[in-house]
C-alpha cells in the first residue's frame, strides 16, 4: 500500500461510516465484481453525509508531501472515500479491468463525480490512461469541471499535447476563469497560443466585450518584434487597471531587452505597480 | 414557492428555467422517459442517465432551481427486451448517486407481459436501494392499470407510502387515496387533466398526499403550470395551507424518503457554492445567477 493510500485510509478511520466501508471493501478484495465497485463508489455520499464537517483532512494529510497543489484541503470525507476506492482498484484488479472501470466511472458520473474524478488525476496509477477524459472536461462548459483540470492539478501540464494545452488556456478566456494559476502556464507557453489569444482579444474589443486581465500574461511573455510590441502597448492603454499591471509584470518577465525597457516605460503610467499575479488577481476589477 | 415533482427539463429551454425561477419554483425533479422515439442502444440510454446526474443538474443551478431526478426503464421501451435488459444493467449505477430521488418512471403503458416483467424488476432495485418510486400510469385502460399497478406493488412488500401514482384522474383518484399511496396529478394544458378540473378535486379531496406536476416534456405541455395552477387554486378559495401541501409539500414528503431531497438544499444559499462549484471560489466573471441574486 503506498503511502498517500494509508494516510487516506487514516482520514477514513475518523469517520462513522469506516466499519461498513471496510467490510465492502474487504469483500471487493477477496471477489471483485465491477456492479458492487460502481456500488460503492456512488454511494460515499450517502454513507459519509454525517462526516462532511467532522473530519479535518487538512491536518491529518501531510499536504506539502501528498497534495502539494492543495486540492484536498476542499474536499470532504466523501471524496477522500472516492480517491482511496480508485487507488485501491489498481490494486486488486488488473491493467485492463482498472481502465475499464475508470472509464465506465467518467461515462456515468454526475457533477460531483466528474470534479472528484478529474481532480484524481494527479494522484492515481497510470494517470497517462485518461488524457482524453481530461480532455473532455477541458471541454466542459461546467465551470467548476473545467476547473478541476485547469486549476491546482499539474496533470494538463504533464499530459496534454500541444494542441490541448492551448484550447485548455482559450477555454480558461473564454470560460472567464483564472488563467494566471494555471500550473505550466509560463513553462509550455507558445507562439501559437499567443496569436490565438490575440485573435480572441480582437475578436471580443470588436463585440465591445470585456477581456479577461490574465490573458495578457501570455502574450506579455513571448513579446519581441516590434508587432508584438505595439500590440502590448495599445492593449495597455485601453485596458483596464488589472490588464495595466498584467501587462506591465509580463513584459518584466520577458526575457527580451525591448520587452523590458518597456515594461520600464509603462510602469511609469501606474500609481503602484505590483510585483506578484497573486497581487493583481487581488486587486478590485 | 414550489417544488415540480415531474418535469422533463431535457427538453425544454432556458426561457423555461428563467420563467420557473420567477414564479417561485425552487426544485424540480426528472424522471428518465423515453425521448418521442424509441432509443436504439443502451449507450443511448447510459448516456441520457448521465445527463440526468450531469449536465441537466448543472444547467439547473444555473437558473437557481435545484435538480434531481428519478432513475427507471420506462414502460414504452420495457417492450423492447434487448434493449431493456441491457438497460436494467446500467440502472444501479445511477440508483445510488446523489440526487436521485426514486426509481422512476415505471409502469404500464399498453400493459403487457414484458412490461410487468421489468415493473418488477425494479421495484426489487426500489426496494435495494431504498428508494420511492414514481409511477406512470397508463394513458389508456387507465384504471385496469392503475388498480393492476397497485396489486403488484403490494405484491413485492412496498409500503404505499413508499409509492407515488402519477397521471391520476377523476376517476382514479378515490381508490389511489383510500389504499394509503402518494396521488399525483399532471396538469395537461389543453387535454387530460387541467387546473380547473384539479381545483374541483382539491376541494373534494383535500390536500393529504395529494399533489401536483406539469409532466412538461418535448409535447404540447406548460412547465408553469405548478405556478399556475396554485394561483387558480388560492383564487378558488382553497387555503393557503392546502395549496402549499399540494404545489411543495407533499412532493417534498414523499421523496424525502430517499435522504438525497431536503429543504435546506435550497434555501441554503452556499449549497450550490459548496457543491457544484467547490473549490471555485476564486472564480469571476460569467456566474450563474444564483437565487439569491435573482
Ligand atoms: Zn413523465
Amino acid at each position: 500500500m503506498n503511502e498517500l493510500h494509508s494516510q487516506l485510509e487514516g482520514i477514513l478511520r475518523q469517520t462513522s461510516a469506516w466499519n461498513k466501508l471496510r467490510v465492502e471493501i474487504t469483500a471487493l478484495e477477496e471477489n471483485f465484481s465491477r456492479q458492487q465497485f460502481f456500488y460503492l463508489f456512488a454511494i460515499c455520499p450517502r454513507w459519509l453525509k454525517s462526516d462532511a464537517n467532522s473530519v479535518n483532512i487538512s491536518a491529518m494529510l501531510d499536504s506539502a508531501m501528498f497534495d502539494p497543489f492543495g486540492v484536498m484541503t476542499h474536499w470532504r470525507a466523501t471524496q477522500v472515500a472516492r480517491l482511496y476506492l480508485l487507488i485501491k482498484l489498481y490494486d486488486y484488479s488488473n491493467a485492463v479491468e482498472y481502465h475499464h472501470v475508470i472509464d465506465e466511472l467518467f461515462k456515468t458520473a454526475d457533477v460531483n463525480e466528474q470534479i472528484l474524478l478529474v481532480q484524481s488525476l494527479q494522484f492515481i496509477p497510470q494517470a497517462e490512461l485518461f488524457v482524453e477524459r481530461a480532455r473532455e472536461a477541458a471541454r466542459s462548459n461546467i465551470e467548476s469541471v473545467f476547473s478541476a483540470v485547469a486549476h491546482n492539478t499539474p496533470y494538463a501540464k504533464t499530459y496534454f499535447n500541444n494542441d490541448g494545452w492551448d484550447q485548455l488556456i482559450l477555454k480558461a478566456a473564454f470560460l472567464a476563469v483564472p488563467i494566471w494559476n494555471i500550473v505550466g502556464l509560463k513553462e509550455r507557453n507558445n507562439f501559437r497560443l499567443v496569436t490565438m489569444l490575440k485573435d480572441y482579444v480582437l475578436e471580443r474589443q470588436a463585440a465591445s466585450r470585456s477581456v479577461p486581465w490574465d490573458l495578457f500574461c501570455c502574450p506579455g511573455w513571448l513579446a519581441q518584434g516590434e508587432e508584438d510590441l505595439q500590440f502590448i502597448a495599445g492593449q495597455f492603454q485601453r485596458g483596464t487597471l488589472k490588464i495595466q499591471q498584467a501587462i506591465c509584470l509580463a513584459l518584466q518577465e520577458n526575457a527580451h531587452e525591448p520587452a523590458v525597457y518597456l515594461a520600464q516605460q509603462l510602469k511609469t503610467q501606474l500609481l503602484n505597480p505590483l510585483d506578484s499575479w497573486q497581487a493583481i488577481a487581488e486587486l478590485e476589477d | 414557492m414550489f417544488i415540480d415533482p415531474h418535469i422533463h427539463m431535457s427538453a425544454r429551454t432556458t426561457d423555461d428555467y428563467q420563467a420557473m425561477a420567477e414564479a417561485g419554483v425552487v426544485a424540480v425533479i426528472e424522471p428518465a422517459f423515453w425521448l418521442g422515439q424509441p432509443r436504439t442502444s443502451v449507450d443511448s440510454y447510459r448516456d441520457y442517465l448521465a445527463s440526468l446526474v450531469g449536465w441537466e443538474r448543472f444547467r439547473a443551478s444555473q437558473f437557481g432551481i435545484k435538480h434531481y431526478c428519478a432513475i427507471g426503464l420506462n414502460s414504452k421501451e420495457a417492450n423492447n427486451e434487448a434493449l431493456a435488459e441491457a438497460v436494467m444493467a446500467v440502472l444501479p449505477l445511477f440508483l445510488a448517486k446523489e440526487g436521485v430521488v426514486a426509481v422512476g418512471e415505471i409502469g404500464f403503458d399498453e400493459q403487457t407481459a414484458l412490461e410487468e416483467k421489468y415493473l418488477r424488476l425494479q421495484l426489487e432495485l426500489a426496494k435495494q436501494f431504498e428508494l420511492p418510486v414514481m409511477v406512470h400510469t397508463p394513458h389508456r385502460d387507465k384504471i385496469k392499470g392503475t388498480l393492476l399497478t397497485m396489486d403488484i406493488c403490494e405484491e413485492h412488500g412496498l409500503d404505499p407510502s413508499q409509492v407515488i401514482i402519477d397521471h391520476n384522474n377523476e376517476t382514479t383518484v378515490k381508490q389511489v387515496l383510500e389504499r394509503g399511496y402518494w396521488t399525483a396529478f399532471t396538469l395537461y394544458p389543453q387535454t387530460k387533466m387541467g387546473s380547473e378540473r384539479m381545483v374541483n378535486i382539491a376541494k373534494e379531496y383535500g390536500a393529504e398526499r395529494i399533489f401536483i406536476d406539469s409532466s412538461a416534456d418535448w409535447g404540447v405541455s406548460d412547465p408553469m403550470s405548478v405556478p399556475k395552477t396554485a394561483n387558480l387554486m388560492l383564487n378558488s378559495g382553497i387555503s393557503k395551507e392546502e395549496v402549499h401541501k399540494i404545489c411543495y409539500q407533499n412532493a417534498l414528503e414523499a421523496y424525502c424518503q430517499s435522504g438525497q431531497i431536503e429543504e435546506s438544499d435550497w434555501q441554503d444559499a452556499s449549497f450550490d457554492q459548496a457543491e457544484l462549484f467547490e473549490g471555485n471560489s476564486v472564480l469571476r466573471g460569467q456566474k450563474p445567477l444564483k437565487s439569491s441574486e435573482a
